[in-house]
């Protein structure tokens, strides 16, 4: 199980009506004899990237499935492709686009808006 | 470098104290030529802490006369001043304060036609316009002209600062490589909101002339007044930017986001 905070700021936040969710994921299941052999056999990265934690992608997703279609405008452009106004984040680095990204249990992500009031 | 005289040395004597800024500080603060486009929530601010702290020069760059609704939160505007040019009640009032001062005001907003010419007229430009259109164009001059740039912006209690220095930080593009589309003319916004991160803006450009303290590069500084949350988040620059990937990304920078 990862467990996740989503954090929400801006127009998303106003329209949601809420600063956060907490989530938890379930991780893909490796063989437990297997997944002990990779962990003493491949390095910290490889190894994290084949334990299957869930992705942005798949935690954005999971967000979707819970606030709906609605919600889904307002994050995606098209399928897989984030609207040009959100900043993804994960912990305190600002990550692009890329939903490829695995998370880890405790990470905290935040959907920041592109704002600009002056 | 210009040299003080005594009746600024007697106004800034309590900011030459300031560690690493002192008399020097002071005289580039003096020689320096800010370009701060619009003047309204966040420009007013930036344009009175300047003006304060002893900015010789402030180009201010907004077009329209004085609302209502502005008196919330545009601190160089007065009640006395509705109906009658923005820019000119800001100028006004920025020389009460500072008469050494020397203030441009330019009745129009940045548009294709004024942004390089502005931008080349300063030393440093500071964001604070409520359009992601005049935003990208500011981006656009300062990375022609490879001028630093402070972009502050807010919404309702929620602020955004970082500051960019063409090829070396990522830009505005970086950010959004398109226009954000939700973005509204019209938002939440209360004085002290604006004010604070018109602020946090002032002295990113003083620190940026005087050449002292740490600066917002690279980082993006997020703040939520409801809650009372700061926090710094890590950008990098995109090398697909189209504003700023043809810079080129020095060996010394921290690995660019691919």
């Amino acid at each position: 199980m990862t467990k996740v905070r989503v954090s929400y700021a801006g127009q998303l936040k106003a329209a949601l009506g809420q600063s956060d969710d907490e989530i938890a994921l379930e991780d893909v299941a490796l063989d437990s004899a297997l997944d002990e052999a990779l962990d003493e056999a491949l390095d910290e990265a490889l190894d994290e990237a084949l334990d299957g934690g869930p992705t942005v992608g798949e935690l954005l997703s999971h967000l979707v499935e819970l606030h709906g279609t609605e919600f889904e405008k307002r994050l995606f452009e098209s399928p897989g492709v984030l609207r040009p106004g959100i900043l993804l984040c994960v912990g305190d680095a600002h990550v692009g686009d890329d939903l490829s990204l695995r998370l880890s249990d405790g990470n905290e992500v935040t959907l920041l808006m592109a704002i600009s009031g002056g | 470098m210009s040299e003080l005289s005594d009746v600024e040395r007697a106004v800034y004597e309590w900011q030459i104290w300031a560690p690493e800024f002192g008399e020097q500080g002071q005289e580039r603060l003096k020689d320096a030529a800010v370009l701060i486009t619009r003047c309204g929530g966040l420009g007013s601010v930036v344009a009175y802490e300047l003006a304060a702290a002893g900015v010789g020069k402030l180009i201010l760059a907004h077009a329209g006369n004085v609302e209502p609704s502005d008196l919330n939160r545009q601190l160089l505007m007065t009640h006395e001043s509705l109906g009658t040019s923005r820019v000119q009640s800001a100028r006004r009032r920025l020389l009460e304060l500072n008469p050494r001062l020397e203030v441009e005001a330019v009745e129009e907003n940045i548009n294709e036609e004024n942004a390089a010419q502005l931008v080349a007229e300063a030393d440093v430009v500071v964001d604070c316009a409520p359009l992601f259109e005049e935003r990208f164009l500011l981006n656009r001059a300062i990375i022609t002209q490879r001028k630093p740039m402070v972009e502050c912006a807010m919404y309702d209690l929620e602020t955004h600062a970082t500051t960019i220095v063409p090829g070396e930080t990522p830009c505005l593009g970086c950010l959004y490589p398109e226009r954000p589309p939700e973005w509204k003319r019209e938002f939440p916004v209360f004085g002290a909101v604006s004010g604070m991160v018109a602020c946090i803006g002032a002295m990113e450009a003083v620190k940026l002339i005087a050449g002292f303290g740490q600066l917002l590069t690279g980082q993006l500084l997020v703040g939520d007044l409801r809650e009372l949350n700061f926090r710094k988040i890590q950008i990098s620059r995109n090398p697909n930017c189209p504003a700023c990937g043809h810079l080129a990304f020095s060996r010394l920078e921290t690995q660019p986001r691919t």
